[in-house]
């Protein structure tokens, strides 16, 4: 049982107090208040490991937040380009517009999660990052439901149809994201590969999209064929940060310098 | 003290009385536990007890020496001896003020 309890806590604390706990432990009977109580001193190291003397571990709220951003760019990187390649292959929205839509709520939660470090060195430059992308993901979720409800086009906002405001938010979140990139390299955090990844893709998404580098993403084979890689490079540069982030060592390595 | 009384949140109890144990010299965990039961009638857990050691320690307000088999004793620095006389200064004034008003201070 007590070893059942010092298991509860974080590796850091266990080395640094736990001798001593286990000691106190085994000094007398434990009954339910000492079980409980044990159990809530558990979840407070947990919850501020960086508490323990000596631990370089992170605390609680960052680790949670990256975590949080790392799984939300690999599944958001993932679904949204799953979904957007599949709908466009299908002709249609369809069942894909619910993966479109989940794999932007994955995406937002990626760039709020990841910035959380981003701040710590380039705050104005992070919070336009996240700001931007972010309205642009907000306004996909919006007209991805609209066109999941109203599949005839009725919903309107002002005088944008669903599709509308969700290729507004589409570029958006693509354009913006070049601002994460960016943000992501000044701060010298995650991977640097992954984040001019994304940045290029971004830009090539926009070119191509917006017909400046010729031909149409409705007919011409080449266009669409650059689109789609540069569609593909983009969600995998998210979800490459995403599994950086995952992988992050101790916040010291990315504090302010 | 006041701040750091702030910045302790629910631990700020049980760090004065963990603070006051060690007052009159080096305990380790289970002597504090029982040292502090004694002297308030209420039981302190140990998993309280290492949550406001952890916090003491961090703030430099104790220390811990070597350990004795698998006991580590813990003494009180000088700045958490002072923090102490602060708190316990303070919260005699207000113990005071509190008698006073009741009619109750012999003072």
């Amino acid at each position: 049982m007590i070893g059942l309890l010092l298991a509860m806590y974080p590796a850091p604390w266990r080395r640094r107090y736990g001798e001593e706990f286990r000691a106190v432990l085994e000094s007398r009977p434990l009954g339910p208040f000492d079980f409980a109580d044990v159990l809530l001193g558990a979840l407070d190291a947990r919850l501020a490991p960086r508490r323990v003397p000596g631990s370089a571990g992170i605390d609680g709220g960052p680790r949670m937040m990256l975590r949080i951003g790392g799984y939300g760019a690999v599944a958001g990187g993932l679904l949204w380009f799953v979904g957007i390649f599949a709908s466009s292959m299908s002709g249609g929205g369809g069942i894909w517009i619910p993966v479109i839509m989940l794999g932007t709520l994955g995406l937002l939660l990626a760039l709020i999660g990841l910035s959380a470090f981003q701040a710590y060195r380039q705050p104005v430059l992070a919070w336009a990052a996240v700001v931007i992308p972010g309205l642009g993901a907000i306004a996909s979720v919006v007209g991805l439901v609209g066109m999941a409800t109203r599949p005839e086009d009725a919903f309107m906002i002002g005088s944008f149809s669903s599709w509308a405001i969700w290729a507004i938010g589409l570029v958006t979140t693509v354009g913006g994201s070049i601002l994460f990139a960016v943000a992501t390299i000044r701060a010298k955090v995650f991977s640097h590969g992954a984040a001019i990844a994304m940045a290029l893709s971004a830009v090539v998404v926009l070119l191509v999209g917006f017909g400046f580098l010729g031909g149409s993403t409705y007919g011409d084979v080449p266009s669409q064929l650059v689109f789609a890689l540069s569609l593909g490079s983009f969600a995998a540069s998210w979800v490459a940060l995403g599994i950086r982030a995952l992988r992050r060592g101790p916040i010291r390595a990315i504090a302010p310098a | 003290m006041p701040d750091s009384n702030v910045e302790l949140g629910r631990f700020a109890e049980p760090s004065l009385l963990i603070l006051v144990s060690l007052s009159d010299g080096p305990k380790h965990g289970y002597a504090i536990m029982t040292d502090v039961e004694a002297g308030t009638g209420r039981p302190l857990g140990p998993g309280t007890l290492y949550a406001a050691l952890a916090r003491l320690e961090e703030r430099g307000l104790i220390e811990a020496l070597a350990p004795v088999d698998r006991r580590r004793p813990y003494r009180l620095t000088g700045v958490g001896e002072s923090a102490l006389k602060e708190q316990l200064s303070s919260l005699e004034a207000f113990a005071r003020l509190g008698l006073r008003r009741l009619g109750t201070d012999q003072t």
